[in-house]
């Protein structure tokens, strides 16, 4: 198994067990590799858009459907708060988990409250619709938008 | 929408209802947990837009 599928690996199984996303240091440690190498692989894992990093930086930003920053999407699952990128990832959380979740967050249209809720791998009825504004052949053409 | 679209000189996109929108979720994202994932070919990301009933130009991801 290369470094870097091994470093996209940890950095899902980090993000799914603490909803935050781990350190160069940490993901040194728990592939035990050098974190040159670390870095090298998590550059890669960028360029190839598997993980999203802050411009400049090794930082994760994004892990879809994760986000290691605060979003308006908080995503409740047990006793683990992760915080999705967009509506689309507040639902894509609970089914990539198989957890039920709850995410209340506020139309970005008109700020009425809003509630989504995953019981049983399904989402239960709401007349919430989601608005993609970006067509997919752009979505990465400026990803935070997205 | 149009308030959310003028605010941000953004054309509208496409409108889906949530549930469409979490079977697309459920299916785009399906084994991205697991160690030996491999990004989907853009024929297979056409293929679960397809499957959860977009079509049309705004999910055409190349000619």
């Amino acid at each position: 198994m290369s470094l870097h599928r091994e470093v996209r690996f940890e950095v899902y199984r980090h993000m799914v067990a603490t909803g935050a996303a781990p350190t160069v240091e940490e993901l040194s440690d728990a592939v035990g590799a050098p974190e040159t190498d670390v870095e090298a692989a998590l550059r890669r894992l960028g360029a190839d858009r598997q993980l999203v990093l802050v411009p400049g930086t090794t930082k994760i930003w994004m892990a879809h459907p994760f986000s290691a920053v605060p979003t308006l999407f908080p995503v409740r699952a047990g006793d683990t708060t992760y915080r999705a990128n967009c509506a689309w990832d507040a639902m894509a959380i609970p089914a990539l988990l198989g957890r039920d979740a709850e995410t209340e967050t506020r139309c970005p249209d008109c700020s009425a409250p809003l509630r989504l809720v995953t019981r049983d791998g399904e989402l239960e009825p709401t007349d919430a619709v989601v608005h993609f504004a970006v067509p997919p052949r752009r979505f990465w053409v400026n990803i935070g938008f997205t | 929408m149009e308030r959310w679209c003028a605010k941000r000189k953004q054309a509208r996109g496409e409108v889906m209802p949530a549930a469409q929108c979490y079977e697309l979720a459920r299916r785009w994202y399906s084994g991205r947990l697991e160690r030996d994932f491999e990004r989907p070919t853009v024929r297979e990301m056409e293929a679960t837009f397809r499957a959860v009933g977009l079509t049309g130009e705004f999910w055409r991801l190349e000619g």
